[in-house]
C-alpha cells in the first residue's frame, strides 16, 4: 500500500529477484548467441554445400569428357595396334607363299641344270637338231625360272610393304597410347576428389573441400597433358 | 575487403571450371594431339646424292619431322671433304644446320678444328647408354673419341668381290685350255710359272693373286657369252661375243684409285708400320702383279690413260662389261637394283651376280713351288658418323633425329633400298632372317665374311702424310710409267720401284718388317 512502510524482508526479495532477472537476461544473451552461432554454421554448411556441389558438378563433367577422349584414344591406339597385327599376319601368310615360289623354282633349276649337263655328257651343242626336244624343255625351264623371278619379286615387295605398315603402325599406336595414359589417370585422380567432396558434405570440413579442389585440378592438368602431351 | 577476395576467387575458380569443361568439350571434337609448337626449320647435311637424298626424306625424316613439328631441308655433299667444307662454313656463318653425316676417317679432324660438338651433349645419359647398346660395339668405338661419344654410327661400307658366275662358272671349265700361255707369262715374272699343283678355284672366296691372275686371262683371251651379248633367255642371240678385259678396279690417280692401291698393298700384308718403305716386299709383290695384269691386257684400257675411278668400274659391270670388280654394298645395290620396289632398277641379268671376299694376297715369287709370301684377304671399312655441328640450333632434337633414324625398321629398309652394312647388333645378327632375298643374302654373307677374314680403319698417316699421293705417283711410274714389254720380274720391279721411289722424308719414320 502507498505510504506503508515495506517489511524488512522484501529488500533481500528484491534483490534476489533482481539477481533471477540478471540471469535470465545473460541466458537469453547466451541463448541469442548460440542461435546467431548455430545460424553462422547453417550458413557456412549451405555455402561448404554449394561450393562442394559446384565442384563436384564442374568434376563430374569433366570426367564424362575424359572419359570419353580417353576411349577414343584408346580405340585409335588399339586400331593402330590392330592394323599392325594384321600386316603382320598378312605379310607372314604371303611369306609363305613366296618360300613356296622359291621351292618350286629351285626345283625347276635343278631340272633345267640336268638338262645342261646331258647336254654336255652327250657331247651334243644346244644348236645340234638332236637336240631339239632337250632345247624345247630347257628354254621353258629358263622361261619359267625368269617368270618365277618377276612374280616372287612382286610377292617379296608386297611383304615389304606390309612390315613397313606394320612399323609404321607400331609407332602410330604410341602417342595415342601415351594420351590415353594421362586421361585415364586424370580421370582417376578426379574420382577421387569427388570421393573427398562427397566426404566433405557429410563432416563439413573445409579443409577436404581444398583438398579435393586440388586433387581435381591435379586430375584436370594430367587430363590436359593427355591432349598436349608435354610431359 | 576478405569476404570480397574469397568471393573473387571462388567465382574465379567456377569460372575456370567452366571453361576447362567447354576445353575438353572442344577436346572431344578433335582429340588428336594438337601442333602447339612452334614450326621450326632444320637443316640436314648428307653426304648423298639427290635420290638418295629423296628416298631418305620420304622414308625416313618425313614421319620425324611431322611428329616433332620440324621441317627439315636437306643439303647434300658429293664427298666427305665437301662435308668438311660445309661444317667449316656452318662454324663461322651458322645456318641452322642440325645434324651432319660424316665418315670416321674425318671424326678426329672435325673434332680438333672444333666443327663439331659431342652427340652425347643433347643426350639423357640413360638414353645415350640405351642406344649404343643397341649398336655394335666396334662401330660404336669409332664413334667415341677420348672417352666421350662425339658421333652416333649412322652405316657402314666395305669393298668385297662382285662377279659374275657364269663368267666365273666359265674360267673355271676352261681356264686350263690357256695353261700354256699363263705359265709362260708367269714364268716371266717368277721364274716358275703356277704355283705347284695349282687349279683355279671354283668360288672366288677362295681365291688369291694367282686365281684371279688366271681368271682374268681366260676371260681377256675369250669371246665372252656370258657378258653384254648374253641374255636372259637362250634362245636368244642377237650380240655376237667379244673378247675384252674383264676385270677391273679403280685405277689412275684419282682418290677412288689410291684407296685401292692400298686395299692391294694391306692384302699382301703391309701395315701401317711399312708405310713409306718403298723397299717392302708387299709393295714390290702389288707393283709385280699390277704390272703383270697391265702387260698382258688383263685391266681395261682406260687404266692406261686417265684411269678409272670407282664409278667408272661400276658402270663398265653395270654393262655386263665386266666379270670381277671390288665393289661396296652402296654400290652393289645400284648395280643389282634395290631390294626394295621404290629403289633403281639394276642391270641387265642381275640375277647373274654374286659376291665374295676379296683375294689373298700371294707374292708372284715362289719358294719351293708355292707363293713365298702370303697376306691375307683385307677391305677397309669405313663407318658413317652422325654428328652435331657446333652451333647446332638444338642438339637434344639433333640426338633424337640421329635415334629415330637408327631404328631397326628404317636402318633395314635403307639397308634393302640403298645398300650398307647395318650398324645395329640385331640387324647383324639376324640378317640373315632380316633380309629375305637370296642376292641380299649373299652380298651381306660375303660382307661379313670379309670383315672376319680381314677389315680395319684407313691408317691416319695415308692422307695426312700425302702417302696417297706418293705411292699414286709410284705406281704410275713403275706400273704404267715403263713399255709395255718391260720385264716384270720382282728385280726389275725393284728396280723400277729404286730409280722412282721419292726421298724419304721427315714423315717416313716407320720401320719395314
Amino acid at each position: 500500500m502507498p505510504g506503508e512502510k515495506p517489511p524488512q524482508g522484501s529488500g533481500e526479495e528484491t534483490k534476489l529477484l533482481r539477481e533471477e532477472v540478471a540471469l535470465q537476461k545473460q541466458e537469453v544473451a547466451l541463448q541469442k548467441r548460440e542461435a546467431e552461432a548455430r545460424q553462422a554454421r547453417e550458413i557456412r554448411n549451405e555455402q561448404l554445400k554449394n561450393r562442394v556441389s559446384v565442384a563436384a558438378i564442374i568434376l563430374t563433367t569433366a570426367l564424362s569428357f575424359i572419359g570419353n577422349v580417353r576411349s577414343d584414344r584408346s580405340d585409335t591406339a588399339g586400331s593402330a595396334r590392330a592394323s599392325a597385327e594384321s600386316a603382320r599376319r598378312q605379310g607372314a601368310e604371303l611369306w609363305a607363299y613366296y618360300q613356296m615360289k622359291m621351292g618350286e623354282k629351285a626345283s625347276t633349276e635343278i631340272a633345267r641344270d640336268r638338262i645342261r649337263l646331258d647336254l654336255a655328257a652327250r657331247g651334243v651343242a644346244r644348236d645340234d637338231p638332236r637336240a631339239r626336244l632337250d632345247v624345247v624343255k630347257l628354254t621353258g625351264y629358263e622361261e619359267r625360272i625368269r617368270d618365277f623371278d618377276t612374280e616372287a619379286e612382286r610377292v617379296f615387295f608386297r611383304v615389304q610393304d606390309l612390315e613397313a605398315q606394320e612399323d609404321v603402325q607400331q609407332r602410330a599406336s604410341v602417342e595415342p597410347s601415351r594420351s590415353a595414359f594421362r586421361y585415364e589417370l586424370g580421370g582417376k585422380l578426379i574420382t577421387l576428389a569427388l570421393i573427398l567432396l562427397s566426404v566433405t558434405i557429410l563432416s563439413g570440413k573445409r579443409y577436404l573441400l581444398i583438398a579435393g579442389v586440388a586433387l581435381g585440378a591435379i586430375g584436370l592438368l594430367v587430363a590436359l597433358d593427355g591432349y598436349v602431351l608435354f610431359f | 575487403m576478405r569476404g570480397l577476395w574469397r568471393r573473387f576467387v571462388v567465382d574465379g575458380l567456377v569460372v575456370l571450371g567452366i571453361a576447362v569443361n567447354v576445353g575438353f568439350l572442344l577436346i572431344n571434337l578433335r582429340p588428336d594431339r594438337p601442333h602447339l609448337a612452334r614450326r621450326t626449320k632444320a637443316r640436314i647435311l648428307l653426304r648423298a646424292g639427290e635420290p638418295r637424298i629423296k628416298w631418305m626424306r620420304d622414308n625416313q625424316f618425313a614421319e620425324f619431322a611431322a611428329a616433332n613439328d620440324v621441317e627439315l631441308e636437306f643439303v647434300g655433299a658429293k664427298t666427305f671433304e665437301e662435308v668438311h667444307q660445309k661444317l667449316l662454313e656452318e662454324k663461322q656463318h651458322p645456318t641452322g644446320l642440325l645434324l651432319a653425316d660424316v665418315d670416321d676417317e674425318h671424326a678426329q679432324e672435325l673434332k680438333d678444328g672444333g666443327l663439331v660438338r659431342p652427340i652425347a651433349d643433347g643426350a639423357d645419359p640413360a638414353e645415350l647408354r640405351q642406344a649404343l647398346v643397341e649398336l655394335i660395339p666396334d662401330v660404336v668405338e669409332r664413334g667415341a673419341l677420348d672417352g666421350k661419344q662425339w658421333y652416333l654410327p649412322k652405316r657402314a661400307l666395305l669393298n668385297v668381290a662382285v662377279y659374275l658366275r657364269p663368267a666365273v662358272e666359265d674360267a673355271y671349265l676352261h681356264w686350263e685350255e690357256d695353261r700354256k700361255e699363263i705359265e709362260a707369262a708367269l714364268q716371266e715374272a717368277n721364274g716358275v710359272g703356277l704355283p705347284k699343283g695349282f687349279r683355279l678355284r671354283r668360288t672366288p672366296d677362295r681365291w688369291d693373286s694367282f686365281d684371279l691372275f688366271v681368271a682374268a686371262w681366260t676371260w681377256a683371251h675369250h669371246p665372252a657369252r656370258w657378258a653384254e651379248a648374253s641374255r636372259r633367255i637362250s634362245a636368244e642371240n642377237s650380240i655376237s661375243p667379244v673378247t675384252a678385259p674383264r676385270v677391273a678396279w679403280p685405277c689412275g690417280e684419282s682418290e677412288d684409285g689410291a684407296g685401292e692401291l692400298l686395299n692391294a698393298l694391306y692384302r699382301h700384308g703391309t701395315t701401317e708400320e711399312q708405310l713409306g718403305r718403298f723397299d717392302a716386299p708387299a709393295l714390290l709383290d702389288t707393283l709385280q702383279w699390277q704390272a703383270l695384269f697391265r702387260k698382258h691386257g688383263l685391266l681395261p684400257a682406260e687404266c692406261e690413260k686417265s684411269g678409272l675411278e670407282q664409278r667408272e668400274v661400276n658402270g663398265l659391270f653395270h654393262e655386263r662389261k665386266l666379270a670381277w670388280a671390288p665393289i661396296d654394298q652402296a654400290d652393289s645395290l645400284w648395280l643389282h637394283g634395290g631390294a626394295r620396289r621404290d629403289a633403281e632398277p639394276g642391270m641387265p641379268g642381275a640375277g647373274d651376280l654374286s659376291w665374295a671376299t676379296l683375294p689373298q694376297g700371294v707374292s708372284a715369287e715362289l719358294k719351293d713351288g708355292l707363293p713365298a709370301r702370303k697376306g691375307r684377304s683385307f677391305s677397309f671399312e669405313e663407318v658413317h658418323l652422325w654428328a652435331v655441328p657446333v652451333r647446332s640450333p638444338d642438339p637434344r632434337l639433333a640426338f633424337q633425329l640421329a635415334r629415330y633414324v637408327g631404328q631397326r625398321g628404317l636402318q633395314q629398309r635403307e639397308t634393302e633400298a640403298e645398300g650398307m652394312l647395318p650398324v645395329r647388333e640385331d640387324l647383324r645378327q639376324d640378317y640373315p632372317i632380316a633380309f629375305r632375298l637370296e642376292w641380299m643374302q649373299h652380298m651381306l654373307d660375303a660382307s661379313f665374311r670379309q670383315l672376319e677374314r680381314g677389315s680395319g680403319d684407313l691408317p691416319s698417316g695415308w692422307a695426312e702424310d700425302d702417302w696417297d699421293e706418293k705411292y699414286l705417283e709410284l705406281r704410275q711410274a713403275v706400273v704404267y710409267g715403263r713399255p709395255k714389254d718391260a720385264p716384270v720380274t720382282l728385280a726389275a720391279i725393284r728396280q723400277a720401284v729404286q730409280h722412282s721411289s721419292p726421298p724419304p722424308g721427315p714423315e717416313a719414320k716407320h720401320d719395314a718388317r
